[in-house]
């Protein structure tokens, strides 16, 4: 539905050239931009790195609070009093392994001021032709791939070479944060307001920050969708969803 | 025959119109799922479990299987196309896929794609009517510590043989464990990490986590990526510009590789944590390496097509062993399928298919239904699916967002629940961006209160910890556990063995061809596609490259694919 006709044969994920770049500033600028909260920055293919990498900052994160994790962990019993595995045996075990390996992970990404880091990766996407479609879904996929593939030596050779070849791979951390705001948004409103209206509300800016050039159709998928949703959830499925300020059932 | 018997009841339970109509919706909305790039078998399975309410458990199951083959199905179609697969698993399908399609061949490409598939989902479902029971029937001796060292050994393969860096898998799989701590305390009854709140005193959910981390994690991922400014990507696949149906020869070309490497893709399907994506790329590998004129890979080959297409649909086959026999899910879409089992009552474990024989058998003959389904819907509504790549992902993406919130209130009506999965969903996609493993995740979150259960039970045993000493199928686990964590260190020169070997057989001629292959792809799950690989350098050409390329910025998701 809708595809704008593109002049130019282009797959999915591809990175558009210049040409419209609706999703805000992207990434690529000089200045490291910080998509979450205190979430890691993406230094978004950007040549200049920050001082500290958004990957050390991810595993500090989860490091904390998986220090916290194994704080409580260690004021839970791990053996009852009649001399049995008490609650806290399990998350103490997984704590003291998750701290640990998240130091390790930690000190690694420090220390790996390196060409194949995250970042590096993720510019070297888009080098060989075909490189293309298996890096789309390379993303998630990944490893398993890349084993088998790893026995080649001809993978081996593309990593420098993928590393090596990625110009100007635009990020968008800006509209994962204003995705990540609408969503956060979301959830408050959820309840009080209900189902439909924030849906609506949440989908035509979701839209928005996606697709700038048609607000009109963004509105109307927008007002359309939640509506037959809810309908197909509350009334299909029987599964309620909250009514909110409008009059539904 | 017990297992004719069995098999005709199952086959009976699924012919009502109720049943059929689902399997029928199933196998569409797979296939829907499979061939929009970027959502795959895991991501639809999360977004679509909540859909399932309403239905009895076997009806509920038998869609959403024909969901998760159905993808695997779909996933040719974009991979094919327009050189994206819908996932994972479909990255090797477009090695010599869309070299086909680009050469006028897209008609010929899918025809063969869609008959392996449903010659190796066939194959494979044969295969697991006949296993399944056999596994079931050991699987039954086990007791908790057998269990625990399964669930240890699944996690373990997922780490080190499948994960790009196994420090990472091991904390995705940790995060899963954590989180799967919270709530009550299935031993004693305390409450663990739930801060007073009642929401979090069953534990924090799968589904939400699921939905989050596979469907949410990956949109943002993609938006990220810029996959918003892209339009929508021309197909063209007109039935008039070329032969729609593949020539004699290239059937003949597809036979010995589908029936080569679906075995090769059941054995690494039923190990958990390999997967779909790991089987296809080895049968690739192997094809590679068996043919006698490798230097066609790349450029449209047919046995190139046929082979991962038959390898990832038998994996995908091959994953349900483990799932109904020991409750142990060996892939990300596995897990959210068991998800679905916890959320609709049923217990998994050995026990499932003595206890509840009309559910599992019901699933098992409907995958015969559901192959022929997608064979003819694959066949015949080609072009009807080849319009899904059409939409947008800056339109797609948002409605799926919507999707995902509203379907993880739906489950229990809790907005805390919708709060966890956008939580999630932003935790997939640091994931993601750092190379972390959200399908171990999961994974961990399904497999963690399994193991701490079991682990205490376990430890109440006589003996303690010994009693993992004292039994015999604990000690053959032990044994394969070391297996694979030695599996790396052994990978090196197995494959330069490997390799030489290789060489050697291909000056031999064609006629060492055929005995190469049974022994090299299980044993090789450590080392896949090292055998046939490794002695391809020369002729890796593109194809080597494009795997190659894409690994760089592979994130991991453990058995993605799967």
């Amino acid at each position: 539905m809708a595809g704008t006709p593109t002049s130019r044969v282009r797959l999915p994920f591809q990175r558009a050239s210049a040409e419209r770049t609706a999703g805000g500033p992207s990434g690529q600028g000089p200045s490291p931009a910080q998509p979450e909260g205190g979430g890691p920055g993406g230094p978004a293919g950007g040549r200049r790195r920050p001082r500290v990498s958004g990957e050390t900052v991810f595993y500090l994160i989860v490091g904390a609070v998986l220090t916290g994790y194994t704080v409580m962990a260690f004021g839970m019993e791990w053996q009852t009093t009649a001399g049995r595995v008490g609650p806290g045996l399990f998350p103490r075990i997984i704590g003291v392994l998750g701290v640990a390996a998240c130091a390790i992970c930690t000190v690694q990404s420090v220390l790996r001021r390196r060409p194949e880091g995250a970042d590096e990766r993720d510019a070297g996407e888009q080098t060989a032709d075909s490189g293309d479609g298996a890096a789309a879904a390379g993303e998630r996929d990944t490893a398993q791939a890349e084993r088998p593939s790893g026995a080649e030596p001809a993978a081996a050779a593309g990593e420098p070479a993928a590393a090596g070849g990625g110009q100007a791979q635009r990020r968008h951390p800006w509209a994962v944060v204003a995705l990540c705001a609408i969503l956060a948004a979301f959830v408050t409103v959820l309840v009080p307001v209900g189902a439909v209206v924030t849906g609506s509300v949440a989908l035509i800016a979701a839209l928005l920050v996606c697709d700038r050039s048609h607000p009109v159709r963004s509105v109307v998928i927008g007002a359309i969708f939640p509506v037959a949703l809810y309908a197909v959830f509350v009334y299909g499925l029987n599964a309620p969803l909250p009514a909110g300020i409008l009059p539904l059932y | 025959m017990d297992i004719f018997a069995n098999l005709v009841n199952g086959i009976i339970g699924v012919l009502s119109p109720t049943t059929l109509l689902f399997l029928c919706i199933g196998v569409l909305v797979g296939m829907f799922v499979g061939a929009i790039p970027g959502l795959g078998a895991s991501a639809g399975l999360a977004i679509l479990l909540p859909l399932t309410f309403g239905l009895d458990p076997t009806t509920a199951i038998v869609m959403l299987a024909a969901v998760y083959y159905g993808a695997m199905y779909g996933n040719t179609i974009t991979a094919v196309l327009i050189n994206t697969p819908g996932d994972s698993a479909g990255v090797a399908t477009t090695l010599e896929g869309h070299p086909m399609a680009q050469k006028g061949r897209a008609g010929p490409a899918l025809v063969i794609a869609a008959v392996a598939s449903f010659a190796a989902g066939t194959i494979a479902v044969v295969l697991l009517t006949v296993t399944a029971p056999m596994m079931a029937g050991v699987a039954a001796s086990f007791g908790p510590p057998e269990l625990f060292l399964l669930v240890v050994i699944g996690l373990l393969t997922l780490i080190v043989l499948v994960g790009r860096n196994w420090l990472r898998g091991l904390v995705s799989v940790l995060i899963g464990f954590a989180i799967g701590t919270v709530g009550i305390d299935v031993g004693g009854g305390t409450q663990r990490y739930t801060f007073g709140s009642t929401e979090l005193i069953n534990g924090i959910n799968f589904i939400p986590v699921a939905i989050g981390l596979f469907g949410l994690g990956e949109i943002l991922w993609t938006l990220y990526r810029g996959g918003h400014l892209d339009g929508a990507s021309p197909m063209r696949l007109d039935r008039r510009a070329g032969a729609f149906w593949p020539s004699r020869q290239e059937w003949r070309q597809a036979r010995m590789p589908i029936a080569r490497n679906t075995p090769l893709g059941f054995v690494l399907g039923v190990i958990p944590g390999a997967g779909a994506t790991v089987a296809s790329l080895i049968a690739y590998s192997v094809e590679k390496g068996l043919s006698k004129r490798p230097e066609r890979f790349g450029k449209g080959a047919v046995e190139g097509l046929a082979a991962p297409e038959s390898a990832n649909n038998a994996a995908a086959t091959g994953a349900m062993v483990p799932l109904l026999t020991l409750g142990i899910p060996g892939s990300a879409s596995t897990a959210v399928l068991l998800g679905g089992f916890l959320m609709w009552g049923l217990q998994p474990g050995p026990l499932l298919m003595a206890e509840e024989p009309q559910f599992a058998w019901g699933l098992i003959a409907s995958m015969y239904l559901g192959n022929v389904m997608l064979l003819l819907v694959s066949i015949f509504c080609i072009p009807m699916f080849a319009a899904v790549t059409r939409t947008p992902f800056r339109t797609l993406g948002p409605l799926v967002i919507i999707l995902c919130a509203f379907g993880a209130f739906a489950v229990n009506g809790s907005v805390v629940e919708v709060g966890i999965m956008f939580a999630c969903g932003v935790l997939g996609f640091f994931m993601r961006k750092h190379g972390m493993s959200p399908a171990a995740t999961v994974i961990a979150l399904v497999l963690g209160p399994i193991a701490e259960e079991t682990l205490r039970q376990t430890l109440l045993l006589d003996g303690g910890t010994e009693v993992f000493l004292h039994r015999t199928p604990s000690l053959v686990l032990l044994g394969v556990m070391v297996l694979v964590l030695c599996a790396p260190l052994l990978g090196a020169p197995l494959k330069r063995g490997a390799a030489r070997l290789a060489g050697r057989r291909r000056a031999a001629g064609a006629a060492a061809g055929a005995g190469a292959e049974p022994g090299g792809g299980p044993r090789d799950t450590g080392e896949p596609g090292g055998e046939p690989g490794g002695s391809d350098g020369s002729h890796g050409g593109s194809a080597g490259a494009a795997v190659g390329g894409s690994e760089d910025d592979r994130r991991n998701e453990g058995s993605g694919g799967g």
